[in-house]
């Protein structure tokens, strides 16, 4: 079982094939193996083992970074299949993610707006400081609350009131919808009299130095809030997850010492199609560092949760003042631009100086002008990014797409901007934001989305992209029809393709009747504006009970490659 | 290699037992299950990698308050690399440091201090300090705009400084402060290619191998609205600084008057950055009493004029004036364009523009957002080209 520890190394080919075997939906039934099993699609991936025995372990910043800037660490194959899809190229829920936006139960705006909260922040009542980060990049101090609850409190940069603050709340609650593990966040206002020093509370100085935290440090600290009207200081609270941290996970390899993680992360589609969801919220430090893995014991069982952490740096904040203009267009160190920039005697100016980003300083550097979403770029080269296929910007951008403008305006409000325009601003710029994704990453690939075929044999679908209002209906579309053999995975045609001017076709004659039969569908696009449209998408079907029950679907297959 | 082939073997067996294996399982969540309890079988710790490791230690090295260091540079204008040793240690509010260091050209320092930056809840900085050096090969070129280049000579100086200093922060942009050091200073012979001082062929500098022992009082105020001393691309500095130099033996007795403006103006989003700065420096002596040669204000090096090496022009008073036009190519790297003009003057009133020193250049730094761990400057004066490969920004 070496070869999975070996994954946090670059592998090797020999290596990959090895990883190929390890998904969740092993599709290339090599006759042995049936394509589909009987519980095909999952719905859920249970983490089956004790990993009790996991250690903490931090990333080293500086390594990860310049291994992600100088390298390509992880797979050399740029263009595999997402590991951790069910058969219906489908993320299943896992300690990594929850279906919730598209997938589970339909949310309402309340609920996008609940996130993950459990309460309104901190119990009110008297809050015992046990400890505090003097004035380095991120100051702030932990305290207990009434209740016993951790949390950790910042603040928002002077002369940048509700920057980091509103833009962590608004995009935690967006990345709660989207289906990832987040901590609870609120917005709430402290008072000097409601806080008590702890009696062994110790404070971090800027240099690294651990003391005795005192009363003053802790007036020093609120001197850097933003103080409201009433005496109080509007702050950040954030709730100290469950479990006992084990460190941030890296975007590339597994765990070496969690069982349950098999997936070489940077295939992981929830992770690949985070590209996807940082665009959207500019979200450029989407690095190892701000994850965290808990261990959690639950009915008797011990595992892993995989979470995203520290949203401060979004929107148009870059935490500690607002955000650099380059962030979204370049990484952090990009050489081509680079070096244009350095001969050029600074006559060369890139596009992104001429954006125009309305005067305010509790946005900061936030706009939809010239975002074009596959050339976004976080801070630095992330691998599970860098892996993305368009069948994963696809899935992402679908879950985008699910946000209504109602959601959007509703958690922007949850961030509690007091301008208006500041408010406006954020929603207006979010929901263009999510248009351009939809027009980009809707459009890249076949758009074919949920084929069903009822008793009948009537063949349904629907395409994304014009649902979304993204792109016009293509103008026909081609189906074509197989009996499938589950056991060596071969298709045989039945009959020959047809051509429909609708989102369905009915089937040909000679379908299977058989319980436990399966077909197969090719469905293609034929539009002039998207070439990609004419490559097909699979759907399987499988007779069960009268009924026929989507159990696979490919939107790009590994055997048909970019 | 072991592990490959074992891996190796693992991969190319995987064909051959996962069928008897999936005979035996009838479910994706089986087969699942089945991944992560062959993974069990065969956990490893998770330990970082050795460049991990001697990243860690790195850091540590630069962020753990209680470490031994190295040092490189720092120890005193012209002495060239200069290793050295030093420990650091927190003691609540108090930060220990000392240390040595050595260089190539034979300069030597010792150091000890112990600060304190956060009290009265970070309104108020205290420094104590003790500091021994050895310089060995100075330059002196003379006093004077119009000292020759080539008549470079060499002095040797031990410096012996003990003292202390606070500042008052009532606002993080303003600062206000006093110090007292007492100070032993002897010039000697110089070492190196170049002649030593005595062979200065006239008139002879003044304060030539005369031991001074100072005490010296200073006061100081700044408003400092940059983003930091480390790096800036807005703001600015606005300072003034009065040293008193009083002589044990009334000699060498004078004061010491420093101002300095610099300012930072971001253009297109930040996309150039004009910067600017104004130093003088200006001294006023007792009568009967001179301003020691090797305490001359002066112009030359890499934060005093680049175009003129270290220590090249000297006088009673100093003037330099430097421009930059910063373009930014790339969020760590700055380009600039630089002039820098300035002129010694051994009255005040003839601190005008008229016959400044100037030089231009090109300049690349490396940044981060508090602090530039490296800069390159080529400058070109009347006395040639001169590189400054050095950390920190000119200004």
């Amino acid at each position: 079982m070496r070869f999975i520890t070996r994954f946090t190394k670059p592998p090797s080919r020999a290596l990959l094939g090895a990883a190929a075997a390890i998904t969740l939906a092993s599709t290339a039934a090599n006759g042995q193996r049936p394509t589909f099993y009987a519980d095909d699609p999952i719905a859920q991936v249970v983490d089956t083992q004790n990993a009790s025995n996991v250690q903490p372990k931090e990333v080293n910043l500086i390594y990860d970074e310049a291994r992600n800037l100088l390298g390509n660490p992880g797979d050399p194959d740029m263009d595999r299949r997402a590991q951790s899809i069910n058969t219906i190229d489908e993320v299943p829920d896992s300690t990594w993610f929850t279906n919730r936006i598209i997938g589970g139960t339909p949310l309402t705006v309340a609920d996008v707006v609940k996130g993950p909260d459990t309460g309104t922040g901190p119990a009110p009542g008297k809050w015992t400081v046990v400890s505090g980060k003097s004035d380095g990049i991120t100051p702030g101090f932990t305290i207990l609350d009434s209740a016993g609850d951790r949390w950790f409190i910042k603040f928002d940069p002077p002369n940048h009131r509700e920057l980091a603050s509103s833009a962590e709340v608004v995009v935690t609650q967006l990345f709660h919808a989207l289906g990832y593990n987040v901590p609870e966040n609120h917005i709430t206002n402290l008072t000097r009299e409601n806080l008590a020093v702890g009696d062994r509370a110790t404070v971090t100085a800027a240099d690294g130095g651990e003391r005795r935290l005192t009363g003053q440090d802790v007036d020093r600290l609120l001197r850097i809030a933003a103080q409201e009207p009433d005496g109080s200081y509007r702050v950040l609270a954030s709730k100290a997850l469950a479990g006992k941290p084990l460190g941030p996970f890296l975007y590339v390899g597994t765990r070496p010492d969690d069982p349950n993680d098999v997936i070489p992360h940077e295939h992981r589609r929830e992770l690949r199609a985070l590209r996807v969801f940082a665009a959207w919220t500019n979200h450029v430090d989407s690095k190892s560092i701000n994850s965290l893995d808990m261990l959690v014991t639950a009915n008797g069982r011990a595992f892993v949760r995989h979470h995203l952490i520290d949203f401060g740096s979004t929107l148009g904040s870059a935490s500690i003042k607002p955000r650099e203009y380059d962030e979204g267009h370049h990484y952090i160190f990009d050489p081509v631009p680079t070096l244009k920039g350095m001969i050029g005697l600074g006559l060369y100016i890139p596009s992104f100086h001429l954006i125009d980003y309305p005067d305010l300083p509790s946005v900061g550097h936030f706009s939809a002008d010239r975002f074009d979403p596959p050339e976004w770029k976080p801070r630095v080269p992330n691998p599970a990014f860098r892996r993305a296929r368009p069948d994963d910007t696809f899935w992402g951008a679908r879950r985008v797409m699910a946000f209504t403008d109602e959601m959007i305006r509703a958690v922007v409000k949850k961030g509690q901007y007091s301008d208006p325009a500041a408010e406006k601003h954020v929603a207006d710029t979010l929901i263009a934001r999510r248009d351009a994704i939809g027009r980009s990453w809707l459009t890249a690939v076949n758009p074919v989305i949920d084929p069903s075929l009822d008793a009948s044999g009537a063949l349904s679908f629907r395409n994304a992209a014009v649902a979304a209002g993204v792109a016009p209906a293509p103008a026909s579309y081609e189906v074509a029809w197989f009996t499938f053999d589950n056991a060596s995975g071969t298709a045989t045609p039945i009959g020959q393709p047809v051509t429909t001017g609708r989102e369905g076709a009915d089937a040909p004659a000679g379908l299977p009747a058989a319980t436990g039969s399966f077909v197969r569908v090719d469905i293609k696009a034929a539009a002039a504006a998207h070439p990609s449209w004419a490559v097909p998408v699979r759907a399987y079907f499988r007779r069960t009970g009268g009924s026929w029950k989507l159990v696979g679907f490919e939107r790009m297959p590994d055997n048909q490659r970019r | 290699m072991c592990t490959r082939l074992r891996l190796l073997c693992t991969v190319l067996c995987l064909p051959l037992v996962t069928p008897l294996q999936a005979f035996a399982q009838d479910s994706r969540a089986d087969e699942i299950a089945r991944q992560q309890a062959q993974k069990n079988q065969h956990l490893t710790p998770n330990t970082p990698t050795r460049t991990e490791s001697a990243l860690d230690w790195l850091e540590g090295y630069f962020t753990d308050p209680n470490t031994v260091y190295l040092t490189f540079g720092g120890l005193y204008p012209s002495g060239g690399f200069a290793p050295g040793i030093a420990v650091r240690r927190a003691f609540g509010h108090a930060r220990f440091n000392a240390g040595v260091a050595y260089s190539l050209r034979n300069y030597k320092l010792g150091h000890v201090s112990l600060n304190f930056p956060e009290l009265a809840g970070n309104k108020l900085e205290i420094e104590t300090h003790a500091r021994w050096t050895d310089a060995t090969q100075v330059p002196f070129y003379g006093v004077g705009g119009d000292s020759i280049k080539d008549e470079r000579v060499n002095y040797g100086l031990r410096s012996l400084d003990a003292g202390g200093s606070a500042a008052f922060k009532p606002v993080p942009w303003f600062e206000i402060g006093g110090g007292a050091a007492a100070r032993r200073i002897e010039d000697r012979a110089g070492e190196g290619t170049h002649p030593s001082i005595e062979t200065f062929v006239s008139p002879t500098p003044p304060g030539l191998f005369g031991e001074a022992r100072y005490t010296q009082v200073t006061a100081f105020t700044a408003i400092d609205w940059r983003e930091s001393g480390g790096y800036t691309r807005r703001g600015g500095l606005y300072s003034l600084a009065w040293h008193d130099f009083q002589d044990a033996d009334d000699a060498f007795g004078f004061r010491r008057v420093d101002a300095e403006i610099q300012q930072f103006l971001p253009l297109l989003k930040e996309h150039w950055v004009l910067a600017f700065r104004g130093l003088v420096r200006t001294t006023d002596v007792d009568a009967g009493q001179v301003v020691p040669y090797y305490l001359l204000p002066s112009l030359g090096g890499a934060r005093m004029h680049r175009g003129y090496s270290d220590f090249r022009f000297q006088d009673r008073h100093m003037l330099l004036m430097s421009a930059e036009y910063r373009w930014l190519p790339s969020r760590v790297i700055d380009m600039a364009l630089f002039v820098d003009a300035g002129k010694v003057a051994r009255e005040r009133r003839d601190l005008d523009f008229d016959g400044l020193k100037t030089a231009y250049g090109i300049g690349l730094r490396i940044h981060g957002p508090t602090f530039t761990p490296l800069r390159l400057d080529i400058a070109r004066g009347k006395e040639g080209v001169r590189v400054h490969v050095t950390g920190g920004l000119a200004f």
